[in-house]
């Protein structure tokens, strides 16, 4: 059953990295606005040439 | 009459709204005026027309607009500094508010400004915010230019005297996503680790390393949540028993130390699995229940201070010379500048000749007022004739409107009250609590200890006031988004609760009642003739006074006839000459017309040649169905009204307002404030509905303010609750609505004792087992959420309202 073992630390160390990387997002400003880019994912396709400046 | 005469009816091009009188045309497309057309221009000349394909009347009305605002404080160093927030060579950031953006096609625009203008390297836009962040290089543009180009594009930069103050970057609140993500993460991965325990008792389990690996990680796992995410509940229960004051953290409070002391001891002492799963998801629900109420539209500021309405810079006179300088700068003493259309931007003294106010702002009056030399104009007053000279008798910061403004602040505590929902959790608390030493003491008298003990912990955690505390602030939250989406925006739920208890209504006339910038026009005098109607609209189509306007609306004449020496003077009236006819338009000592006194509305003389042809008489506009509207919410409420204006409405009024002592006009501010007072000592609740500043001290003094808005984007004042004046025709259902809260709340709390009954049934035997406590927990929580979403979106469909 030691088995178990690994397998909990393994499991809980993917969902722990998982964790870290939302809160890195959020920590970045991903979050911050939720609106926009839904959006603006509509509208881009010719601006893109140009704003990449 | 006008009804006779053809209207036209087409629509702008770019903003979609009906043209009233001249209509311009360019590349065969129709617009309403000129700043319409400039807009098109720009966006046609730049390959930008696909603005005008993306959403359907993206374009806002440039009608009323003045072009002669001035933008050259933009060139001042210590503006800019305040403003540009991070420079890099010559490369700045800068970031504007933009009140009224509102659709994707005002995104798309506003984000291809450098097709525009090539300095401009690059413009994001926010759009709930309703920010824009431009970055652009100050060595091919300026800062003056930026803003200009959207001023132009009819998008123009809300640059106010509270920027200079404190240019606040507001940070996002980002912990409490944070911590709801530990919580979660930690609830989660707790639950898994409890599986075991949930079958069998945790014999499941016969390898002992394991069971007690299993039974430590949970506890490692609890520690956050125990220490950082459950913080909030800490810091305010610690606070409010200080003051020796009960507050809604304090069960939870209480729940979660219980829970997590005896898990502890459970774990240690008996190396058996505690109640962690309990107490995490207790703290993960709370928290998201907490974020889903506190869902802020952050569009909508409530708090604004007034100096956000007045001018960022103003025009010194100095050594017969014009200086830009910032509000901040300004002294006692200074000569300032103002043009017409300008706000006075502090108390000052008028110098040279006199001049007109517009002074709707600061006492609610609709017409202009006239000032003499010397006398002292206060701050928020607009000019409305020629430039005038002021010196200035007091610092901004020290006006009557700031005066106005702070003087009722801190003086009541709305939101520290607590809710009916807090209240009733506090009495189940304590009943919770007792019920608790009630079973402890039936075990010990019947010897068996142990029972009383575990009876005595899992009574007081079952039992905990969470779902409670989820049935108000998810029934609270789910009403707060369906008042949103019909135009009624609430600033919090202690304000959507004192709504219910609301039984007077208080309104205010200009601008809440009428139309602002409309107006009812009658004519009275001799038949006329179809050219004589052109000639009269050929002169009043010159002039940019309100009650021109509202006449060439009224008479709404395509043609344009040239005119011949047009005269205006300010206050008496216009003159000209239109196809060799000479007219006169104005006031009755213009015209040379007796001055007829009988009427207090305001009349418009006309004279053709030598002879007085008959007059306009011009009331304000009501708003459609307003007098229906009055009547249906008089048969639940008892209504007043307080205009600042004269009462020349009092008789059209008083069909609606039957008493009347229910109405008073030539109100002041504080006058306002004092009749709302008066009510509240009658142990009224008292709703103030009003527009304008001048109503913030009474929105304070009033259990609910609510202010009416023609759109979004205007200047809102101190207010608790926020009506889109294009609803107000639901206003009746709206409060009907808010009403049924305590309906849905009764329902939820009927449906969440059903499940304490249960879970406390076996807590007193001694039989709750971990398992049974993660059952009830989530069942409860779902179907509390659901029965309040569900029957909050029945009743909005009920009232017909958007869901």
């Amino acid at each position: 059953m030691s088995v178990m073992i690994i397998l909990i630390a393994f499991s809980l160390s993917i969902a722990a990295a998982f964790l870290v990387a939302f809160l890195i997002s959020a920590r970045k400003g991903q979050y911050d606005d939720v609106h926009t880019p839904a959006i603006r994912i509509l509208l881009d396709e010719e601006t893109q040439s140009t704003t990449n400046v | 009459m006008a009804s006779s005469l053809t209207s036209t009816k087409t629509t702008c091009y770019h903003c979609g709204e009906p043209c009233t009188g001249t209509v311009l045309q360019c590349e065969e497309k129709s617009f309403c005026c000129q700043g319409c057309l400039t807009v098109y221009e720009i966006l046609a000349a730049n390959q930008l027309c696909r603005y005008y394909t993306l959403d359907e009347k993206p374009g806002l009305t440039q009608q009323g607009t003045h072009i002669n605002t001035y933008y050259d404080f933009l060139d001042d160093s210590s503006v800019q500094d305040k403003l540009i927030h991070f420079r890099e060579g010559t490369q700045c950031h800068v970031k504007f508010i933009v009140p009224v953006m509102h659709c994707s096609s005002c995104i798309w625009l506003l984000e291809n400004l450098c097709k525009i203008n090539p300095g401009i390297q690059s413009s994001r836009v926010n759009f709930l915010e309703k920010e824009v962040s431009v970055i652009f290089d100050s060595a091919e543009t300026s800062l003056k230019e930026v803003v200009i180009l959207l001023k132009k594009i009819g998008y123009e930069p809300n640059l106010s005297f509270e920027d200079l103050q404190h240019r606040s970057d507001k940070k996002i609140n980002r912990v409490q996503i944070y911590k709801i993500a530990i919580a979660g993460f930690c609830f989660g991965n707790i639950m898994m680790l409890s599986l075991p325990d949930y079958f069998a008792g945790g014999r499941f389990l016969n390898d002992q390393t394991l069971n007690l690996v299993f039974n430590y990680l949970s506890l490692a796992l609890s520690l956050p949540v125990f220490f950082y995410c459950a913080r909030e509940s800490w810091v305010s229960s610690w606070q409010y028993l200080k003051q020796r004051k009960l507050n809604i953290d304090q069960p939870i409070a209480l729940a979660i130390i219980i829970a997590f002391g005896v898990s502890i001891w459970q774990i240690v002492i008996n190396n058996r699995m505690g109640y962690l799963d309990s107490m995490s998801g207790i703290v993960f629900f709370m928290l998201l229940g907490r974020f889903f109420q506190n869902r802020s539209y952050n569009y909508l500021s409530f708090r604004r201070s007034v100096s956000s309405y007045l001018p960022i810079a103003v025009n010194q006179w100095l050594d017969g010379k014009e200086h830009n300088r910032p509000l901040t700068d300004i002294q006692i003493g200074d000569e300032i500048l103002i043009r017409q259309q300008e706000i006075v931007p502090t108390d000052a003294v008028l110098m040279g000749d006199e001049a007109w106010f517009d002074y709707s702002f600061v006492t609610g009056e609709s017409n202009w007022v006239k000032k003499h030399p010397n006398e002292l104009i206060y701050a928020g007053a607009i000019l409305k004739s020629g430039m005038v000279h002021l010196t200035v008798a007091k610092h901004p910061s020290q006006s009557y409107i700031t005066q106005l403004w702070n003087s009722q602040r801190n003086t009541k505590y709305k939101s520290n009250t607590l809710l009916t929902t807090e209240k009733i959790n506090l009495y189940f608390s304590a009943t919770v609590f007792l019920l608790g030493l009630f079973a402890c003491g039936y075990w010990m008298m019947q010897g068996q200890v142990q029972t009383g003990f575990i009876a005595l912990i899992t009574v007081w955690i079952v039992a905990c006031p969470c779902a409670l505390l989820l049935s108000s602030t998810f029934t609270y939250g789910n009403m707060l988004t369906i008042l949103t989406h019909n135009g009624l925006y609430i600033k919090n739920a202690a304000v959507l609760e004192k709504m219910r208890w609301v039984d007077a209504l208080v309104f205010d006339k200009t601008g809440t009642l009428t139309r602002s910038g409309e107006s009812e026009v009658d004519f009275v005098g001799r038949d006329m003739q179809p050219a004589e109607w052109q000639q009269i609209a050929a002169l009043t189509r010159r002039s940019i006074h309100p009650l021109s306007k509202a006449i060439t609306q009224w008479l709404s004449i395509p043609e344009h006839l040239p005119v011949e020496d047009y005269q205006s003077v300010d206050g008496q009236g216009i003159s000209g000459v239109v196809q060799g006819q000479a007219l006169r338009i104005g006031s009755a000592h213009w015209v040379g017309a007796e001055a007829f006194t009988g009427s207090r509305l305001t009349r418009v003389y006309i004279k053709i040649g030598n002879e007085i042809a008959g007059f306009f008489e011009i009331r304000n506009q009501y708003r459609k169905d307003i007098k229906s509207i009055l009547k249906r919410l008089g048969s639940k409420f008892s209504l007043h009204l307080l205009s600042g204006d004269q009462d020349a409405e009092k008789k059209t009024l008083s069909e609606v307002f039957t008493r009347p002592e229910q109405m008073r006009f030539n109100q002041l501010p504080e006058d306002k404030t004092k009749y709302i007072q008066e009510l509240q000592a009658q142990g009224k609740t008292v709703m103030m509905i009003g527009d304008g500043l001048n109503d913030a001290t009474a929105f304070e003094q009033s259990d609910a303010g609510v202010a009416i808005i023609e759109q979004e984007n205007n200047f809102l004042p101190a207010c608790d609750v926020i009506l889109l004046a294009p609803h107000i025709h639901q206003f009746n259902e709206l409060m009907a609505y808010v009403g049924k809260a305590k309906t849905i709340l009764i329902s939820c709390f009927v449906l969440s004792l059903l499940y304490n009954i249960i879970g406390l049934s076996f807590a007193m035997q001694g039989l709750l087992t971990p398992v049974i406590a993660a059952i009830l927990m989530p069942v409860s929580t779902v179907s509390i959420v659901g029965t309040s979403y569900l029957l909050s979106r029945y009743y909005a469909r009920h009232y017909k309202l958007e869901t």
